[in-house]
């Protein structure tokens, strides 16, 4: 199960595609963005599916104008573009209207490495969470990426959706349902409280084979988390922070307003955080992502390193 | 189309209801709400915007936000908004209405403030209603001001390329935004060509004439495809301190002298 690679964005897709055949007040908007699952949407329940241009301002306030009259709308389009570009709609229409409106931020990270800086996203996440009233869900495989279609379909207030480009292997076999209501998982749990990794996305597929391959000794130390849900901030979470002598926070971001800051504003008392993000700049280089993520500040090494550095 | 004097009598009654709050209040767009006044009290007293069992049936969506105050006096004169809410508002915090408009206001049907968003949830709207089988109006209401934004124009391509004729824009021209006349900034060329060129039906009258007024929403209605209707207007009209004034685009302090005699000045302006 752990192998076998998957689409996030099609998992999502087919989740929403199911219940619309069923539920004729769903409606998928896109800005010029396919992908397979989307076909069937496109041929097979056409009446509800939009091509809105490549338009992502004039697709928030148009989805914001449907949920208005009691749709429910999944907006789709690249990440950089249908999150930056359309902030402002993003909280002028949906968030400050507390519309039931789904944005799907597809390529988050440096998921287009080779399109060159306008086409990373690696801001998306300080700017989404700062806007009120939103829930924000990151996918770090398909089958959690499943999951959050379906918590989508029942939440009735905006969302941001947050999934990578690739076709990446499941980290987990299954979600239970304790999970979802919490919004983060386990994907490794130590029996000793020293390290614990805490990030979102694909990203933590690095640190989960970094973990897998130190020994013994030094893995039951360790803790990975998945926190997918980080808007709303999961409750009693900064509790099960403060058990850890340190906290490793990673994600594919640039640091100012990132994930470690996320942290830092939820914990009560001081506990050693080590933010591990991408390097606060525009990166040029054609290096494909993996090269890219290894030379700024993401690299399996340096995981590994700062699990060592902090393991006593 | 009830008679002219019928619509002069609520242009100064809503017009003063409006400017005795404002001068409570001390702040606002008055500029922006009182070129657009005549146009809202049309639409509502007409009957164009229906109105049943205290719920309005179709909506205006004030793109130009800030003018949004505009509907509040009408609104409560409809027995929309409550008496309470109306009275309260500007005195303590208990009222519903604040400067800015948002969903929360009954009869509002949407947040605006910032510009060239309008027609982009009219259009969602109008969509979303035609599915439902409704077959409200949606009257959307921009100013020139909102031309310089590029989503009014992606707005207004989605909506003629879906064919929205349910949907009515309504462009005030009032030939002044913050720093003066748009001619004077980045001139907005022609507005009528550049509008017709996306598709829409371009109709064009005077904003403060109910006859005229009457007479192109008449023919929009008939047509099969979204229109836009200019309304040519003058800024802060009715109040001769505040016609075409850049600097009246927010409230200006005024002592009580002063307050008392634009309240004479209105009434001689629409008891001719």
């Amino acid at each position: 199960m752990q192998d076998k690679k998957e689409f996030q964005r099609d998992a999502f897709i087919k989740q929403v595609y199911k219940a619309s055949k069923k539920k004729k007040n769903i409606y998928f908007l896109s800005a010029d963005f396919g992908a397979p699952a989307l076909d069937d949407f496109r041929f097979k329940l056409s009446k509800q599916f939009l091509h809105l241009g490549i338009c992502e301002q004039n697709m928030i306030d148009f989805a914001c104008g449907m949920a208005l009259e009691g749709k429910k709308v999944f907006a789709y389009a690249m990440a950089p573009f249908l999150s930056l570009r359309c902030l402002e709609q993003h909280k002028t229409a949906s968030c400050l209207m507390n519309l039931d409106v789904t944005s799907v931020i597809t390529g988050i990270g440096l998921s287009y490495a080779n399109s060159g800086p306008t086409h990373y996203s690696t801001e998306d996440f300080a700017c989404l969470r700062a806007l009120p009233n939103c829930y924000i869900f990151t996918a770090s495989d398909a089958i959690l990426a499943k999951e959050i279609a379906k918590m989508c379909l029942k939440i009735k207030k905006p969302k941001f959706i947050r999934l990578d480009r690739k076709a990446s292997r499941n980290l987990g076999s299954k979600i239970n349902t304790k999970d979802i209501e919490r919004g983060y998982r386990y994907l490794k749990k130590g029996v000793q409280n020293k390290i614990l990794i805490i990030g979102q996305g694909t990203i933590l597929e690095r640190a989960l084979d970094v973990i897998n391959n130190l020994e013994e000794s030094k893995r039951k130390k360790i803790s990975l988390i998945d926190l997918f849900r980080s808007k709303p901030f999961p409750i009693n979470l900064n509790l099960i922070l403060q058990r850890y002598h340190t906290v490793i926070s990673i994600d594919e971001q640039t640091k100012p307003g990132g994930f470690g800051s996320l942290l830092k504003e939820n914990l009560i008392k001081t506990t050693n955080i080590v933010e591990m993000c991408l390097a606060d700049k525009f990166i040029f280089e054609n290096l494909g992502r993996d090269k890219l993520l290894d030379k700024y500040g993401l690299s399996k090494n340096l995981i590994k390193r700062n699990i060592l550095k902090n393991i006593k | 189309m009830k008679n002219n004097s019928f619509y002069k009598k609520k242009s100064y009654e809503i017009r003063k209801k409006l400017f005795e709050k404002f001068y409570i209040l001390k702040e606002g767009h008055p500029g922006s709400v009182f070129s657009i006044m005549d146009i809202l009290i049309y639409l509502y007293y007409s009957g164009h915007v229906r109105v049943r069992n205290s719920k309005v049936l179709d909506d205006i969506i004030m793109s130009k936000g800030h003018a949004t105050v505009g509907q509040y006096p009408i609104l409560h004169d409809l027995k929309i908004i409550k008496n309470k809410d109306w009275v309260n508002w500007g005195k303590n915090n208990n009222s519903i209405l604040k400067m800015f408009g948002n969903n929360n206001i009954p009869g509002i049907k949407t947040a605006t403030g910032s510009l060239g968003h309008g027609i982009g949830f009219g259009t969602g709207i109008a969509y979303a209603a035609k599915k439902s089988k409704n077959n409200k109006k949606i009257f959307v209401i921009i100013s020139e001001g909102e031309l310089y934004e590029g989503s009014t124009w992606e707005a207004m391509m989605l909506l003629s390329s879906l064919n929205l004729s349910n949907v009515i824009i309504i462009l005030d021209v009032n030939n002044n935004i913050i720093l003066g006349d748009p001619k004077d900034c980045l001139p907005l060329g022609n507005i009528k060509k550049k509008i017709s060129g996306f598709g829409l039906n371009v109709l064009e009258c005077n904003g403060h004439n109910f006859k005229e007024i009457d007479y192109n929403f008449r023919k929009i209605f008939k047509l099969k495809s979204p229109s836009c209707l200019i309304v040519n207007t003058i800024k802060g009209k009715g109040f001769k301190i505040m016609e075409n004034k850049a600097n009246w685009h927010y409230w200006n302090p005024i002592d009580e002298n002063s307050y008392k005699k634009i309240l004479i000045n209105l009434k001689s302006i629409y008891a001719r």
